[in-house]
């Protein structure tokens, strides 16, 4: 395997070699040696590197690449020595993620080639090594929820490099603030909220690997709702309003129905109580009963006797 | 005779003084010094530089021939590495690998060469942090030019190839010494 790497060394270094010259060169059987690729850069967020290129365009054929690195070390002390990438020896998009091969905080040199069938290119070499300490940190992601009483917050998980500084505090004046470490992905139980009251979090992002943080995101806030008195005063003050709208008219009729009995009763005579309005009118019909009839004065006790004894047969 | 006897008592007072302010600044700088020490290399994940170790660990150990020879003994020793001479011990011993050890070690393997080459780079950027942070501290005294002289005669003894695999598959001692000596307990 020592003896290929130093053949594909020295291969690689007569065709850079044949490439100094243009950067299509022609060997005499008219065969085209593959370019290399050109306009290499690396774009890193997040502690994630991306490396890119131009492709390298073959009409009708897929072209292949290789990515190889070298940390700091290897290349002050050995070199010669580049190791092949994690995840693109080989790949075929025109780019790599070199996450996983970019482990320490030292510059890396990176170098692309590609490959097409028994072909290889020249290696293209990143021109200025990458650091991962110039990293670009955005203010992380938060879920900032409320589970009952709880202050809950979740942030993004952004690998193992990160962790987070939490400030929350409560919004009132003079409020301290309190600031707790984590790490994202999970949710994680800040406080317990006392209920009337508006809480506030904001986060940053920490990567000890690089001494650097990310700038704060905008401050999210809860507020929790003073306790079930108001609904229970609701309820309470709706069902006494029914209550009213039902009871109280009902006992005004019954108060009025009393009145009406105790002040001012209507009282009707029965027809065998009623008496007529003249004495001669009474006498008058007992005309046609009696042969002779005695036009008399009588007093009225011996009207109401006599009276009496008419009607007695009667009945 | 009163007044010199006075001044004499004067000159005693004053003595006592200056020793004890002397003695109280030595205790000052002390804990200082072992202080800082242990925030030097507190921006260095040790847990992925374990990781990466032990993921060729076993390749490593497995092709140590030499069992019973240790070359890291002074990190193993019942007599332990006085905190003052933490620092000067650590930059030694990393030295000590990334001269001889790494460079001594021919790896055909590119699992394996992939994680040596992290923990190499990463004893690099440990080297730098070691160097911009403990500057003024980081005096070697006898004892620890001694205890680095040891490793490299034990080195020393063995053949280069199975020295250099030795010492590698030792990496555990030295990232566990580094551990207890140099990052701050904090809970996880």
């Amino acid at each position: 395997m020592l003896s290929q790497r130093q053949n594909e060394n020295k291969e690689s270094k007569h065709l850079a070699l044949a490439q100094s010259a243009s950067l299509f060169t022609f060997i005499p059987d008219g065969v085209v040696v593959l370019p290399a690729p050109q306009n290499l850069s690396i774009q890193s967020a997040n502690m994630k590197h991306l490396l890119t290129w131009s492709p390298v365009i073959m009409p009708g054929e897929t072209v292949f690449y290789s990515v190889e690195y070298q940390g700091e070390y290897e290349s002050l002390y050995t070199s010669h020595i580049w190791i092949p990438s994690s995840w693109c020896s080989p790949t075929k998009g025109p780019e790599c993620d070199v996450t996983d091969d970019i482990t320490a905080t030292v510059p890396y040199n990176l170098r692309v080639r590609a490959t097409l069938g028994s072909q290889t290119s020249a290696w293209s070499t990143l021109e200025h090594p990458f650091n991962r300490n110039s990293t670009v940190l955005t203010p992380p992601r938060m879920e900032v929820t409320k589970d009952g009483l709880h202050l809950v917050i979740e942030l993004e998980d952004l690998g193992p490099h990160f962790e987070f500084l939490v400030v929350y505090w409560r919004e009132e004046p003079g409020a301290k603030e309190h600031v707790k470490v984590m790490t994202g992905g999970l949710p994680v139980h800040l406080e317990t909220m006392e209920p009337g009251a508006m809480y506030c979090v904001k986060a940053e992002a920490l990567v000890k690997a690089i001494g650097k943080h990310s700038a704060f995101n905008q401050a999210e806030c809860v507020e929790v709702q003073g306790e079930s008195l108001p609904l229970v005063l609701a309820l309470f003050a709706f069902v006494g309003f029914m209550l009213i709208l039902v009871v109280v008219p009902f006992s005004f009729w019954k108060m009025g129905q009393l009145l009406r009995y105790s002040c001012c009763p209507t009282v009707v005579l029965p027809d065998t109580l009623k008496i007529p309005s003249s004495s001669q009118k009474l006498i008058a019909c007992r005309k046609e009963e009696m042969d002779a009839c005695d036009v008399a004065v009588l007093s009225s006790e011996q009207f109401f006797q006599a009276w009496i004894s008419q009607k007695s047969p009667v009945e | 005779m009163v007044l010199r006897l006075g001044h004499h008592f004067h000159q005693d007072m004053k003595a006592q003084c200056i020793s004890h302010c002397l003695l109280g600044m030595t205790l000052i700088l002390y804990s200082v010094h072992t202080h800082s020490l242990r925030r030097c290399l507190i921006s260095v994940d040790m847990r992925l530089i374990e990781k990466s170790f032990h993921e060729i660990k076993r390749a490593l150990q497995n092709k140590d021939t030499f069992q019973n020879v240790t070359i890291l003994s002074t990190l193993q020793s019942l007599k332990t590495i006085k905190p003052i001479d933490v620092c000067c011990v650590t930059k030694n011993l990393l030295t000590f690998y990334k001269d001889r050890v790494f460079k001594d070690h021919q790896e055909l393997s590119p699992q394996i060469l992939r994680n040596i080459s992290n923990i190499a780079n990463s004893f690099l950027y440990m080297q730098r942090a070691l160097q911009q942070c403990g500057q003024r501290w980081c005096q070697c005294s006898q004892e620890a030019i001694n205890a680095t002289r040891i490793v490299h005669d034990n080195y020393n003894q063995l053949e280069v190839r199975s020295a250099a695999l030795k010492s590698l598959g030792e990496l555990d001692i030295f990232l566990a010494w580094i551990d207890k000596n140099h990052q701050e307990t904090s809970a996880t």
